[in-house]
C-alpha cells in the first residue's frame, strides 16, 4: 500500500493552490482488436476472447464473432487447428497443449490486418507439500520460467528471498500474489507460504510464459495503483505489455498446479 | 558620464577560463555555451523569489523546461538526466530543494556559472547534453563579510572570514521554515483529502577553506551538504516519507608556474534518496512499516596539466579515475571509470579559435569492460569585425543512467550504472551558427542535429515511489533518439535597458523497439516552439524592474484512448485495462505561457547593505497543465496545473 499517494502528496504540497479543470482530449485513435488468450496446461480446452477495445466513455467493446482463428503447434509443425466461436467473442479449441512446445496464433478478421502472436508453453513441474503445522512446499523440475503463487486471501508472505517485491504491501506481505523470477536458481528445499487471513489458505501455483509473466506484472502494478486512486497513475503512462502483432491484448501460457 | 555598458570590458580570471565580459548584465558567449555571474541568475523571477543558474538556463535557446516551476530542463533533445550540474568541477547529483523548486546550492557561495551544450572541453564529466558548471566564490582575504537572507521558503546566513594574509574561510547555511509556515497557515488552507498533516524540513550547508600556498598556487577544501525530508500523514497511524541528501567533500589544488598550470582534485560524493512508510501499530490500513533507499557514493581523483606553446597554442591534458557504489533499491554494483584526455586550443584573439579534445574512457561494470572514446571539435572564426561563425561536433558518452520520474528536476530520481542490459548512452551532435554584434545589439542564429543511442526509458515514471521500483530492471527500455532544430537569440544592451529574445524551433523523437512497432514517436518534451523574452529596466543605480515572458509548445502526453478486459488467473471478473494507443505521447498539451514581473531594489544604512527582490510569478494566472486525469466522477478529462499567480520575495542583508 506504501507509496500510493506519495506523488499526489508531493504535488499537493507544491500546490496548495493548484487547479484542476475539465478539458477535452480526443487523440482520435480507432479501436484496436483485442485478443486475450492464455493457453493452459493441463486444461483440456483452450479459450480465446476476441473483441474491439472499448471507448473510454464505456461504449463499444463488442465481441467479434466473424473471424478465422487458428492455433499452430510450431514445434511439431502439424496443421493449424481452427478455433470455433462459442458466443460473445469467445472462441474455443477442445485440445490440450504440450509443455515446452511453441504455438502461433493467427486471427483473420475481414477488413482488418492479420493478427499474429506466439508463445511457448512452460515446462511441467510438480509441487509436493508436507502436513507439518507450517506447511512445507517442495517444487520439483522447475524451468527458467517465472513462478507465480496465488491465494484468495488478501495478502501472502513467504520465506523465499527471491520473491519480486513489486506488489509488496509492507516489510513482509505481498498483495494476493507472489512472483518468483528464475525459481530454478532458488533451491530452498522447503518453501513456506503464509496467506493472511489464515482461514483462506488455499494456494495455486502456476508457471507462466515470458509473455504472460510480463503482462501479469504490468496489470497488477496498474491495479494496485488504481485501487488507491493514485492520480499519478496517469502521469507518463505506458501500455500494459502486449505481444499481439496487428492488435492488442495478450497471447501467453501457463502451467497450473492447484493444491 | 559613464561609458555605454557594451563598451566596458572586464577580464575574467581565477579558475574560470578567460573570456571577455561585455557588460555587467548580459550573459557572455563562450565557445559552445554561455557564462553569467550569479547576479544575473538571481534576477530571474522564480516561484521562490530568487532565481538560480537553472532558472537562467531555462531561458536560453535550445533548452526546454520540464515541469512548471521546477529545475528540470532538456537540452537539444536530450533527457533531463542527460545534463550534469557541477560545483567547482564536482558533480552534484541532487541539485535541488523543495521538490525541485529551487537550487540546493546557495547562490551566496556561487560566483558564476557556465553552461555548455557543444564544443566541450576535455576536462569535464560524462553526459549527453550539457554541463552546468557553478564556480564557487573565493573567501575574502582582506575583510570579514557576512550576509543574512531570506526568501519565501528559505532563510540563511553566509560569512567570509579572513585568516591571516593567505587564508580565508567561507561558511553558509540555509534552512527552510516550511514547517513553521505550514503550521501557521494550515487552518486557512483548503482541505487536501490525501493529507492529514505534514512534517517538512530542508537545509543545506557549505564551508570552504582557501589557502594561498604561494602567489601562484592555491589549495582549497570545501564541503557541501543538503537534506530534504518530508512526511505526510495520510491516514490514522500512517505516515509516508520522502528523504534525499547530498554530501560532497573536495580538496583541490591549483598552481601556475611559467607556462605550466597544474590542477589536482580529490572528491567524495554521497547522494541518496529514499521513501518510507511509518505504520504505527494498530494503524487504520493494517500496514507494516517499509523503507526503500537508493544511493550513489563516488570517489573521484583528477589531475590536469596545461601549457601554453607560443602565443597561440595551449595544450591541456589530464586523467580522471572514479569508483562508485550504486545501491538502487538494494541492487548494489561498483562500477569503475578511468579517463585520459587531451585538448588543444589554437587561438588568435579577434580572428579564430579552434579546439579539439579527445577523451579515452574505460568503464567497468557488471564484470564487463567498455572502451568508449569521446571527441569534441570546435571552430570559432571571425568573418568580419563583429561576425563570428561557429562550428562544433561532439561525440559524447554517458555511463550513468537516470531513471526519470516526474520532470520537476528534484532529487528523487534513481541513478543506475550502465551494464550489459543498459549499455552506455552515446550521442553525436553537430552545431553550426553565426553571431554578430552591432553596437548594443547582439544576434546569434544556428542549427543543430543530434543522434542519441542507448537511451533508457523508465516505463514506471509514475511509480517512482512504489515498491515496483525495486524491479526497475524489468521496466527499462533501451532505444534511440533524434533531435534537430534552429536556435535564435537577440540581445540588446543599453545604458538602462537590457532585453533578450530567444527562440527555438526543433523536433525531437524517440524510437524504442517495443513501442509503436519500432517507429519513431515524439519525445515527451518535444516542444517545437520555445520563445523566451526577458527584459530589465534600470530605474536607477539601485533599482530595476524585470519582466519575463515564456511561450513553449505543450509537452506530449500519452492519453488513454480505450480500455480492454484483462485475463487473469484468479477467475475474478475481468477488470478494464487502459490502452494509450500504439504511439506513446499521442496528444500534445496546450501551450505553456507565463509572464513574470520582478522588482529589485538595494539601499544602504550605515554599514548595512540591503537588497530586496519582489516578484510576481505567473502574472497571467494561467493554469498551465502539468498532467491530465480522466475523472470518472464527472465523466471528463481534467487538467492539473500547479502554480497560479504567486507573489514572492527575497531579502538580503550584507555587512
Amino acid at each position: 500500500m506504501f507509496p500510493r499517494h506519495i506523488l499526489t502528496i508531493c504535488y499537493s504540497l507544491l500546490l496548495l493552490a493548484s487547479c484542476m479543470k475539465p478539458t477535452t482530449l480526443d487523440p482520435q485513435v480507432a479501436p484496436e482488436v483485442i485478443v486475450n488468450c492464455v493457453l493452459e496446461y493441463p486444461r483440456e480446452e483452450q479459450a480465446l476472447y476476441l473483441s474491439y477495445a472499448r471507448s473510454i466513455d464505456g461504449s463499444g467493446g463488442e465481441g467479434i464473432i466473424s473471424a478465422q482463428v487458428t492455433l499452430q503447434d510450431d514445434t511439431t509443425g502439424e496443421d493449424a487447428a481452427k478455433l470455433r466461436h462459442w458466443g460473445s467473442g469467445r472462441w474455443i479449441l477442445p485440445s490440450r497443449v504440450i509443455p515446452g512446445h511453441r504455438y502461433t496464433l493467427r486471427v483473420e478478421i475481414p477488413g482488418q490486418p492479420v493478427i499474429e502472436a506466439s508463445t511457448t508453453i512452460p515446462h511441467a513441474y510438480q509441487v509436493r507439500h508436507d502436513s507439518s503445522p507450517n506447511t512445507c512446499y517442495y517444487i520439483d523440475s522447475l524451468g527458467e520460467e517465472t513462478l507465480w503463487i496465488y491465494t484468495p486471501a488478501e495478502r501472502i508472505m513467504t520465506d523465499c528471498t527471491a520473491v519480486d517485491p513489486f506488489n509488496q504491501s509492507g516489510e513482509s506481505y505481498h498483495r494476493k500474489y507472489l512472483r518468483i523470477p528464475s525459481p530454478a536458481a532458488y533451491e530452498p528445499g522447503c518453501l513456506h507460504l503464509y496467506p493472511n487471513p489464515e482461514n483462506n489458505s488455499e494456494v495455486v501455483f502456476m508457471v507462466c510464459s515470458e509473455e504472460y509473466d510480463r503482462y501479469l506484472k504490468d496489470a497488477f502494478s496498474y491495479q494496485i495503483r488504481l485501487l488507491i486512486n493514485d492520480v499519478t497513475t496517469f502521469y507518463d503512462p505506458s501500455n500494459i505489455y502486449s505481444n499481439i502483432r496487428g492488435g492488442y491484448g495478450i497471447f501467453g501460457a501457463r502451467v497450473n498446479c492447484e493444491l | 558620464m559613464a561609458l555605454p555598458l557594451s563598451a566596458q570590458t572586464t577580464e575574467w580570471n581565477d579558475s574560470i577560463p578567460p573570456a571577455l565580459k561585455m557588460d555587467s548584465r548580459r550573459m557572455v558567449t563562450v565557445p559552445g555555451g554561455v557564462r553569467a555571474d550569479i547576479l544575473t541568475a538571481r534576477k530571474v523571477v522564480s516561484p521562490l523569489g530568487e532565481g538560480d543558474a537553472i532558472k537562467l538556463i531555462q531561458t536560453l535557446p535550445g533548452v526546454a523546461m520540464g515541469g512548471d516551476g521546477g529545475s528540470a530542463f532538456l537540452v537539444r533533445g536530450g533527457n533531463i538526466g542527460s545534463n550534469v550540474l557541477t560545483l567547482d568541477g564536482v558533480p552534484v547529483y541532487g541539485g535541488s530543494h523543495l521538490l525541485g523548486v529551487t537550487s540546493a546550492i546557495p547562490s551566496e557561495v556561487v560566483r558564476g556559472m557556465t553552461f555548455q551544450a557543444g564544443g566541450f572541453e576535455g576536462d569535464r564529466d560524462h553526459f549527453l547534453s550539457s554541463q552546468v558548471g557553478l564556480q564557487s566564490a573565493r573567501p575574502s582575504h582582506a575583510k570579514a563579510k557576512a550576509q543574512l537572507f531570506t526568501s519565501t521558503f528559505l532563510l540563511g546566513a553566509e560569512a567570509e572570514i579572513p585568516m591571516g594574509t593567505r587564508a580565508g574561510l567561507m561558511v553558509s547555511g540555509r534552512i527552510s521554515p516550511l514547517q513553521v509556515e505550514y503550521n501557521a497557515v494550515k487552518g486557512l488552507m483548503k482541505d487536501i483529502e490525501a493529507i492529514k498533516d505534514i512534517q517538512a524540513g530542508a537545509y543545506d550547508f557549505y564551508g570552504k577553506l582557501f589557502y594561498d600556498i604561494s602567489p601562484d598556487s592555491q589549495l582549497h577544501g570545501w564541503v557541501f551538504g543538503s537534506r530534504d525530508r518530508y512526511r505526510f500523514n495520510i491516514s490514522d497511524g500512517i505516515w509516508l516519507g520522502l528523504n534525499g541528501h547530498n554530501l560532497i567533500a573536495a580538496i583541490q589544488y591549483h598552481s601556475r608556474k611559467g607556462r605550466w598550470t597544474h590542477e589536482a582534485s580529490l572528491s567524495f560524493n554521497d547522494f541518496a534518496n529514499g521513501q518510507d512508510l511509518i505504520a504505527e501499530p494498530g494503524n487504520s490500513w493494517n500496514l507494516e512499516s517499509l523503507t526503500m533507499t537508493s544511493s550513489l557514493r563516488e570517489i573521484t581523483l583528477k589531475g590536469k596539466w596545461g601549457r601554453s606553446v607560443g602565443s597561440r597554442l595551449a595544450i591541456d591534458f589530464g586523467a580522471q579515475g572514479k569508483m562508485a557504489i550504486f545501491d538502487p533499491m538494494g541492487q548494489r554494483s561498483i562500477p569503475l571509470t578511468g579517463t585520459l584526455w587531451g585538448q588543444a586550443d589554437w587561438k588568435e584573439e579577434g580572428r579564430y579559435h579552434y579546439r579539439g579534445s579527445l577523451r579515452a574512457n574505460l568503464f567497468h561494470s557488471g564484470e564487463k569492460l567498455y572502451f568508449h572514446p569521446e571527441l569534441s571539435l570546435l571552430a570559432d572564426v571571425h568573418l568580419t569585425d563583429g561576425m563570428i561563425a561557429t562550428l562544433s561536433a561532439d561525440h559524447l558518452v554517458q555511463f550513468y543512467h537516470t531513471l526519470e520520474g516526474l520532470p520537476l528536476g528534484w532529487s528523487m530520481d534513481s541513478m543506475i550504472p550502465a551494464d550489459a542490459s543498459t549499455p552506455p548512452e552515446s550521442a553525436w551532435q553537430v552545431y553550426a551558427g553565426l553571431r554578430d554584434s552591432l553596437g548594443g545589439h547582439h544576434f546569434s542564429a544556428g542549427g543543430y542535429y543530434k543522434q542519441m543511442q542507448d537511451l533508457v526509458h523508465y516505463t514506471e515514471a509514475a511509480a517512482a515511489f512504489s515498491a515496483s521500483r525495486t524491479g526497475w530492471k524489468d521496466k527499462v527500455d533501451v532505444g534511440t533518439g533524434r533531435s534537430f532544430g534552429m536556435e535564435l537569440m537577440y540581445e540588446y544592451t543599453g545604458e538602462r535597458f537590457y532585453g533578450k529574445v530567444a527562440y527555438t524551433l526543433s523536433k525531437t523523437t524517440r524510437t524504442f523497439p517495443d513501442l509503436n512497432d519500432g517507429l519513431p514517436f515524439p519525445a515527451k518534451f518535444d516542444r517545437p516552439h520555445i520563445l523566451n523574452v526577458n527584459a530589465e529596466w534600470s530605474l536607477s543605480r539601485r533599482r530595476s524592474l524585470q519582466a519575463a515572458f515564456t511561450f513553449q509548445s505543450g509537452y506530449c502526453e500519452s492519453v488513454q484512448t480505450h480500455t480492454y478486459p484483462s485475463i487473469l488467473p484468479d477467475n475474478d471478473k475481468p477488470w478494464n485495462l487502459p490502452y494509450y494507443g500504439k504511439q506513446p505521447n499521442n496528444y500534445r498539451m496546450p501551450a505553456y505561457i507565463r509572464l513574470d514581473f520582478g522588482y529589485n531594489v538595494s539601499w544602504s544604512s550605515g554599514q548595512l547593505e540591503h537588497n530586496l527582490l519582489l516578484g510576481i510569478y505567473n502574472v497571467l494566472n494561467r493554469h498551465n497543465p502539468f498532467l491530465t486525469v480522466y475523472d470518472r466522477g464527472i465523466d471528463s478529462w481534467v487538467e492539473l496545473s500547479f502554480f497560479p499567480i504567486l507573489p514572492n520575495f527575497s531579502y538580503r542583508l550584507s555587512f
